[in-house]
């Protein structure tokens, strides 16, 4: 009952022209920046991120939550058109979407991927509405010991995420945190690294940050990398069959597996929608029920991958919003819009602007309507979007990280912040240091700061309360239990041997 | 991708790795003449030298096991991480330079006509025709002229021209 409640003042809250029209834009942006090669709802979350700014909270969170789910959905297009995923998690769509396709199929495997993938969005707002309240109910009972061990857990699994590579993680992670201390802290009123400059006294600022890293660095790789060629010949044929629209529904047992690992590898901390749709995938592969082979046109394959790949939104926005903790690189900048507005996501959200809760869960049951409509009517032209040269795109990116970057403040250091971060994304990229950490370090940084002074504070320097406290020794034993993993693993497998 | 077991020599992402954490090595040796004024008789938790401290550290450490890792090949996996390995660098490089140049000519020439020569130039460094490289410099300059400062009020002082 109390969650209906929610939801219907959640649908009053989104009732005001602002609103609809950001609904209305951030998801048909999401869709366009799906299909449009190159370019991916980071970027484009980042470049609009300082617009949200002289918007209402819901507003700006709208628009950006539109982006975030429109392209999931868009991501499709261009893996069963051209063969070409428009996204890294449309991956697993193009491996039967495409054979589908080039058996003159190419609507049904269109209607198949959208109404999945619709099915994974409703379903992941509804779960994140019934399992927010009660998430965060427990998580009110966390104090600063609790907070810290959630951040660094957080910060575990990011690392774990990148597994070879899980040293560069932690490494930019940790810069992260450090980037997060720059500036006139708070409680001290001490001048960390500002060189004597007087605009790093405010700190490093998150939004050039994340429009160098995600917007000026993939605009330079799109500009320098060769147009991509494909097969232009199935774009024609873009449409969508109102038969296969309810075809999803013949393979409950394989959209349950894509739903559920959506949706509980969203929760994950930068896990991402890729692997979700890799692992849905595999499993729908057993116990099939179409006799098709996986890779030659099974419609089994399009509904795992495209069930766990939209029913990740909701799972990432879990934690952001109960415990502050991004899930990925665009929930942590979708949090920037929450940070700019002083609303502090966190249990206490819950209490001090519950609108704000309620809201996101409409909007997003809300967003996959608008999405699902708009592609019905549009993916014919929407598909022509494919033949747009990427250097094109790549130049006007560039342009917009410009006055993206230089609106936030209207200071053309902001500008140079994001050009900094912009040339060391890029030089990260080319050495395979992953950049998404550093982001969430950022994003984290501070929380984990105030929470753990706080809690070494009250003990006097003891580390006991993080061990003699139930939640916060559980979430250490995890920690050391994923850690020792590796290992304990290898131990194991010996033994059987 | 070379295979598993070779060794691999110093390579500039080795090399890059190196020098990050010895960065965050030197800046965390550093602190105590960059935290204005140092809090020497702060507990070590109460400390605001403590957190970056701690934070640089522990950068420094992963630094230095990541080049230790990279001694071999390392597999990597798909992600939503950037993948730049078809890019080509020196035309990456002149785009910034262009970039940096747009930056400095903004505030002297105004928006609208920077953004102009911005895009013009750019075009005719990635290799486009004179026909396209028109048909995208004057409409996109323009359309983002009127939004920007028009309908958002991006105030970006006023240069000698538009």
């Amino acid at each position: 009952m109390e969650f209906f409640e929610s939801l219907s003042q959640g649908f009053a809250a989104l009732g005001t022209w602002q609103i609809v029209l950001s609904l209305l834009m951030g998801s048909a942006l999401g869709i366009v920046v799906g299909v449009l090669p190159g370019v991916g709802p980071g970027v484009t979350i980042a470049v609009l991120l300082p617009f949200t700014y002289g918007m209402a909270p819901l507003a700006g969170i709208s628009l950006l939550l539109g982006v975030y789910c429109g392209a999931f959905y868009g991501g499709a297009v261009t893996s069963i058109l051209i063969r070409t995923p428009g996204e890294a998690s449309s991956i697993m769509t193009m491996f039967d979407g495409y054979p589908m396709a080039r058996n003159g199929q190419a609507q049904r495997a269109l209607s198949l991927a959208f109404m999945s993938a619709f099915i994974g969005g409703i379903v992941s707002a509804l779960l994140l509405g019934l399992a927010a309240r009660p998430l965060a109910g427990f998580a009110a009972k966390f104090g600063a010991p609790e907070s810290v061990m959630a951040i660094l857990l957080a910060s575990l699994c990011v690392g774990k995420a990148y597994q070879r590579q899980f040293a560069s993680a932690m490494m930019m992670m940790c810069l992260g945190f450090f980037l997060a201390t720059v500036g006139i802290d708070p409680n001290s009123n001490e001048q960390r690294y500002t060189l004597g400059i007087p605009a790093l006294l405010s700190g490093i600022p998150l939004v050039p940050v994340a429009v160098g890293m995600f917007g000026m660095a993939q605009a330079l790789v799109m500009v320098s990398s060769p147009v991509p060629t494909f097969d232009p010949s199935l774009i024609g044929r873009a449409g969508v069959s109102w038969r296969a629209f309810l075809e999803p529904f013949k393979y409950p047992k394989t959209l349950g597996k894509g739903l559920f690992l959506g949706s509980a590898i969203g929760v994950l901390p930068a896990v991402g929608a890729a692997l979700s749709t890799s692992l849905a995938y595999f499993w729908a592969q057993r116990g099939a029920k179409d006799p098709t082979p996986f890779g030659e046109g099974n419609p089994e394959g399009i509904v795992a991958a495209e069930s766990a790949n939209n029913s990740n939104s909701g799972g990432a926005m879990i934690t952001v919003l109960t415990l502050g903790i991004p899930g990925d690189a665009i929930t942590a900048i979708i949090m920037g819009v929450f940070v700019v507005h002083g609303i502090v996501p966190g249990p206490s959200l819950f209490m001090d602007r519950p609108e704000i809760i309620n809201g996101v869960l409409s909007a997003l049951l809300v967003i996959n309507v608008v999405i699902l409509i708009l592609l019905v009517v549009c993916v014919k032209p929407l598909a022509h979007l494919a033949y747009v040269n990427p250097r094109i795109l790549g130049l006007a990116i560039l342009a917009l990280c410009f006055v993206g970057a230089y609106s936030a403040a209207n200071s053309m250091y902001y500008v140079l912040i994001a050009t900094v971060f912009g040339v060391f994304g890029l030089v990260c990229a080319r050495a395979n240091i992953p950049t998404i950490p550093l982001i969430l370090g950022m994003v984290m940084g501070d929380t984990l700061e105030s929470t753990l002074r706080q809690a070494l504070g009250r003990s006097d320097g003891s580390l006991m309360p993080f061990i003699e406290r139930p939640i916060s020794a559980s979430i250490l034993a995890v920690m050391v239990l994923m850690l020792a993993w590796p290992w304990l693993s290898r131990v194991l497998i010996k033994s059987k041997d | 991708m070379q295979p598993e077991s070779s060794l691999r020599g110093w390579s500039w992402d080795r090399v890059l790795l190196l020098v990050l954490a010895v960065l965050a090595g030197g800046l965390a040796l550093a602190s105590r003449s960059l935290i204005v004024p140092y809090p020497q008789a702060a507990a070590w938790f109460e400390s605001a030298a403590f957190f970056p401290l701690l934070a640089l550290g522990l950068m420094a450490l992963a630094g230095v096991v990541e080049v230790f890792n990279r001694r071999r090949a390392i597999e990597l996996k798909d992600s939503e991480e950037l993948d730049s390995s078809q890019a080509r660098m020196g035309l990456a490089w002149a785009m910034l330079g262009l970039f940096g140049l747009y930056m400095l000519v903004v505030p002297w020439l105004g928006y609208l006509s920077s953004t102009v020569l911005f895009l013009i130039a750019s075009s005719r460094v990635l290799g486009f025709a004179w026909r396209t490289t028109w048909a995208l410099s004057l409409p996109l300059a323009l359309v983002m002229w009127w939004v920007f400062l028009k309908l958002l009020k991006v105030h970006f002082g006023h240069g000698w021209l538009i």
